[in-house]
């Protein structure tokens, strides 16, 4: 059985919780530690008036179950911190970060990485939003994008400075659709980008995460290879000229065209003894082989 | 040309734009010009050393510029830089 674990209930927290639920997911464990206030209602679709006081966990657990008689879910009324973040996160197939601590982002990340467990993290505030899906076992993650959390006076709150309604939706299922595809085989499809949502125009974009980091937390993508004009079986030759640019457990992510070369280059690798870490599709036309070196 | 696409949190500090044209040969230049057509927006970006804060990244097209040459990264007529701030709220 699927297990996704929701750390925020909030603005995002609502609509990702909800959209796994929708997805099909068996087990949901729900992480917050506040109770519900008035002002949260125009946006955390969970809560109802009548709720307000309650622990925010309680009443969605208490939702969810209402609605999907076929899912499993149980809330931990707790802050996630360094201290318990393993033991929240341990035994998920995927973890979806929807706090408004940007800390806890990085705490997020760096265990999921530590655990192998993908990831999908988001933000929203105002107009803004952006969601982040990390494999659990090889960047680009978010410290390489990110070094550090914001200072404690620029991470401004929802609560405090204001967001769109219909931006938390948005953004908090697209959390969502990010967690079911990573736990239902279409990783490579869901990982290596950051999507900027911009609620004024409505804008949704795709920026690749960037490389050569030599980020802590999952030692970077070291490069990218774009295989796609070539056929078999020049494309393994390409290939394994940019494997020989790199370190042993350096990793290259490749994408190709779909047909001959997704089915040759990743066996070719793995009988050389590389890891293959992500391997799929990642649209109509093109397939994404993100590999370690080993030797 | 260089583009600046601005976003939603930072329109405020220039006048509401989601995009800003400035005539730059460089990042530096661009952060600079758009400095000057709207005083007060560098200091969200860069800090007191004119450094890019390090919960901001600045992409020219698809590429974070930390990994090209920095705030001396060459910026061609056409170009774009996207501003990706961290997002805190949740």
């Amino acid at each position: 059985m699927t297990r996704a674990v929701v750390i925020g209930l909030g603005g995002l927290g609502c609509p990702a919780a909800l959209g796994l639920a929708e997805s099909g997911i068996g087990e949901l464990l729900l992480v917050d530690p506040d109770t519900v206030e008035l002002s949260n209602l125009q946006r955390q679709v969970l809560y109802r008036t009548a709720d307000v006081g309650r622990a925010k966990v309680e009443v969605a657990t208490q939702r969810l179950s209402e609605s999907f008689s076929g899912l499993r879910v149980e809330g931990r009324r707790v802050h996630l911190g360094a201290a318990n973040a393993r033991e929240l996160l341990r035994g998920a197939d995927v973890v979806v970060d929807c706090t408004d601590d940007p800390g806890s982002r990085f705490i997020v990340n760096d265990v999921g990485l530590e655990l192998g467990i993908p990831t999908v993290l988001g933000g929203v505030l105002q107009f803004d939003g952006l969601v982040l899906a990390v494999s659990g076992h090889s960047g680009p993650c978010f410290r390489c994008l990110f070094e550090v959390p914001p200072p404690t006076e620029e991470a401004r709150r929802c609560g405090e400075a204001g967001v769109l309604g219909p931006l938390c939706g948005v953004v908090g299922h697209l959390q969502a659709q990010r967690a079911w595809g990573l736990v239902s085989g279409h990783a490579a499809a869901q990982t290596g980008f950051v999507t900027t949502v911009d609620g004024l125009r409505g804008r949704i974009r795709d920026v690749p995460l960037p490389e050569a980091t030599d980020c802590p937390a999952c030692g970077g993508l070291a490069a990218r290879l774009d295989i796609t004009p070539y056929s078999c079986p020049m494309t393994y030759v390409r290939t394994r000229l940019a494997l020989e640019t790199l370190n042993p457990g350096q990793t290259l992510d490749i994408v190709m065209r779909r047909g001959e070369p997704s089915r040759n280059v990743p066996r070719n690798l793995l009988d050389e003894g590389h890891d293959v870490l992500i391997n799929g599709a990642v649209d109509d036309g093109r397939h994404r082989v993100v590999v370690r070196r080993v030797c | 040309m260089v583009v600046i696409k601005i976003p939603a949190s930072l329109r405020k500090f220039v006048g509401g734009n989601e995009r800003v044209d400035v005539d730059a040969a460089n990042v530096r230049e661009a952060i600079d010009a758009l400095e000057g057509a709207h005083p007060g927006v560098k200091a969200k970006l860069c800090d007191d050393a004119g450094n890019v804060r390090r919960f901001i990244n600045i992409y020219a097209g698809d590429e974070d510029i930390r990994f090209l040459e920095n705030m001396d990264t060459a910026l061609d007529a056409g170009s774009e830089l996207q501003i990706i701030p961290a997002i805190a709220g949740g």
